[in-house]
């Protein structure tokens, strides 16, 4: 293969695959395949998969995306070009004649590039801050670089930097372990005020006038039996901490696992088909979700088989809610009762 | 956003009083109150902000066996203690022994207190397979009345809901079930008289009044609904209850479908149990869609389940 600047994601054998991930219209594809077809030219036995993750268009636009762009390039390109999609975590349109055993390796690229992009965006080392912050809550023991990689799903180099940018605040083992040394307030504030965007809140309101009261929620839920969603906000902290100081939970925030693409939100139908998503802050949710998006949610699931956010998300909500007296008491008891001094 | 009551708004638990201590002691057994009365009395809560509008007080007398001996009773009771035959376009007075069974006026009478409101005597169909209209001729001192039977009114007989007041009322549930049933799509018959100065489709006001019903019910009991659905359709009509089930869902989304239908609904339910609370079109369609997520689709699949 003669050398070009295009380096793809993967190449098995004599296929190479590009993932693409989340961009707005057509134009980014035909960049995307201009690239490609440059590699192709240069090597008449190669063949190259471009995979598209959570693509705003539709497949049936990306097809015909595709068979224009075939139109222009060169014979003998065009046929040896192949595209598919993921959207949350269902991989479509993939080429039976590219072979069986594509899908495991589509997938985990695609979530290494939303993963890659959430590094892009700043937001990485939040998610060592809040895997840090529930070992300390939790009063668990210090924890290890290699498994902050797994539950983050992070690579070295985005936890090391994170742990250097808490350094203040982290206390190195000589076995390489981390583990705070108190509450980091101000990191946490940073990230309490960026976390509708980095959690990705969706806000959904009653459109009937009769907003279904929570308690029907949480059973519908129960009913669902479903492990990648567990209930945060006022009620998850209260499982946390029975004693917190609040009364009536106005709202279900949810913590919804999404590691790889779209997380999936048509569980709010299912627990209220009158539910809408609203983007207006002031009007009343009644169903808040936010994605979870490292590769351990840290969800716990209870005797009665409720699944129930880590106490991290549960203080996220709070705050969101602007419950800051119930923060605080949240930080401070929890922290005491497992032998932590905030 | 709550409405301001008016003259027509009527209190479901007065009107009932009214209505059983008017009833003879020994047919009082026979009664089973149903539509907005009946649906009113045990959704709103008895306050000067919550009341309905309705015209109508439909009395169901079963089992049909007894029905004509206890709608003969009751009749004569009636006009003793004062109450008046109330007249219409189409009878202004009781039938007499030569009026064919098909052409005999309702019983219908107004309650001396003078109110606009009326009770009107019907009774549940003979069989299961006997949907069509059908009459049953009371003859009584004061003249001959016909005693109406139709569709899916066995269904408001199942398991009626005892009151401290000796009748029954109607499940809600079963009453949202009937008119599901009697609507399979959105027929363009129109009511005969006005609601709130518009005449709408006698569906739209049925299928709307599934819609109020199913708003007013809590979350706790809508959720029998499907349960209870089945078993009522497979007690009354053992042989096309899973047919039954299947189509249920038909007419109300037709409806849900079309924003003229809606609104209809809508104005229906604001002259009706929705009278203290009335809902935009917006709400109404969002109601639509809880009713055909939580009762209609688990109805539906029921139904087509072999």
């Amino acid at each position: 293969m003669r050398q070009t600047e295009f380096q793809p994601d993967a190449r098995v054998g004599n296929l190479i695959v590009e993932v693409k991930r989340g961009e707005q219209a057509a134009g980014w594809m035909r960049g995307a395949v201009m690239q490609i077809a440059s590699a192709l030219a240069a090597d008449p036995d190669l063949r190259a998969l471009l995979v598209l993750a959570e693509p705003k268009m539709t497949d049936a636009r990306l097809a015909q995306e595709l068979d224009e762009m075939r139109e222009v390039l060169r014979p003998g390109i065009g046929s040896r070009l192949f595209v598919a999609s993921v959207r949350g975590g269902i991989v479509s349109r993939l080429p039976k004649e590219l072979g069986g055993g594509l899908e495991e390796l589509v997938l985990n690229l695609a979530a290494r590039e939303a993963r890659l992009q959430g590094a892009k965006r700043g937001t990485a080392w939040f998610s060592v801050l809040e895997v840090l912050v529930h070992h300390w809550l939790n009063g668990s023991p210090p924890t290890s670089i290699a498994a902050l990689m797994s539950t983050t799903g992070l690579s070295y180099p985005s936890v090391a930097a994170a742990i250097e940018r808490l350094r203040h605040v982290v206390r190195r083992g000589s076995d390489r372990s981390v583990e705070l040394l108190r509450f980091p307030r101000e990191e946490w504030e940073q990230l309490a005020s960026a976390s509708e965007s980095v959690r990705e809140t969706m806000r959904f309101a009653d459109r009937t006038g009769k907003p279904r009261a929570i308690e029907a929620l949480v059973r519908r839920l129960a009913a669902l039996n479903r492990s990648d969603i567990a209930i945060g906000g006022i009620l998850g902290a209260t499982h946390h901490l029975p004693n917190l100081d609040i009364v009536g939970t106005p709202r279900l925030d949810l913590s919804v696992h999404a590691p790889h693409g779209t997380p999936d939100i048509s569980i709010v139908s299912q627990l209220d088909a009158a539910l809408e998503r609203t983007s207006l802050r002031e009007e009343p949710a009644v169903v808040v979700l936010h994605v979870v998006r490292r590769l351990d949610p840290l969800f716990g699931r209870d005797v009665g088989g409720s699944v129930w956010a880590d106490p991290t998300e549960c203080l996220l909500d709070l705050q969101e809610a602007k419950l800051e007296a119930q923060s605080q008491q949240f930080i401070r008891e929890l922290a005491a009762r497992n032998g932590r001094r905030p | 956003m709550s409405a301001v009551p008016t003259e027509d708004w009527v209190s479901p638990q007065r009107v009932l009083e009214e209505v059983a201590s008017a009833i003879p002691e020994a047919s009082r057994k026979n009664v089973v109150v149903i539509g907005s009365l009946a649906a009113g009395y045990q959704l709103l809560p008895e306050k000067p902000t919550m009341g309905l509008r309705t015209k109508d007080v439909d009395c169901m007398l079963s089992p049909r066996v007894e029905a004509v001996a206890a709608g003969r009773a009751w009749t004569e009771e009636l006009f003793k203690a004062g109450w008046k035959f109330r007249p219409d376009e189409k009878w202004s007075a009781p039938g007499a022994a030569g009026t064919p069974d098909d052409a005999l006026p309702a019983v219908r009478m107004n309650p001396p207190s003078g109110h606009a409101w009326f009770v009107e005597l019907l009774t549940v169909p003979e069989s299961p397979s006997d949907r069509g209209r059908r009459w049953m001729r009371v003859a009584t001192s004061h003249g001959h009345f016909g005693l109406p039977s139709f569709g899916f009114l066995s269904l408001a007989n199942y398991r009626p809901v005892d009151t401290a007041m000796g009748v029954r009322l109607a499940r809600v549930e079963m009453m949202a079930l009937a008119n599901l049933l009697e609507h399979p799509s959105v027929g363009d018959a129109k009511m005969s008289g006005e609601i709130g100065g518009k005449r709408i489709k006698r569906s739209n006001k049925d299928l709307g009044r599934v819609l109020a019903l199913f708003h007013l019910s809590d979350d706790d009991a809508i959720e029998r609904w499907p349960e209870l659905w089945q078993e009522a359709l497979d007690t009354c009509f053992p042989d096309d209850a899973r047919a039954l089930g299947a189509s249920v869902g038909s007419g109300i989304r037709a409806l849900l479908e079309n924003a003229d239908d809606v609104m209809e609904a809508r104005h229906s339910c604001e002259y009706g149990l929705l009278a203290s609370k009335p809902l935009t079109t917006e709400q109404l369609r969002g109601v639509g869609r809880r009713l055909l997520a939580d009762v209609i689709g688990p109805m539906e699949r029921w139904g087509k389940a072999v």
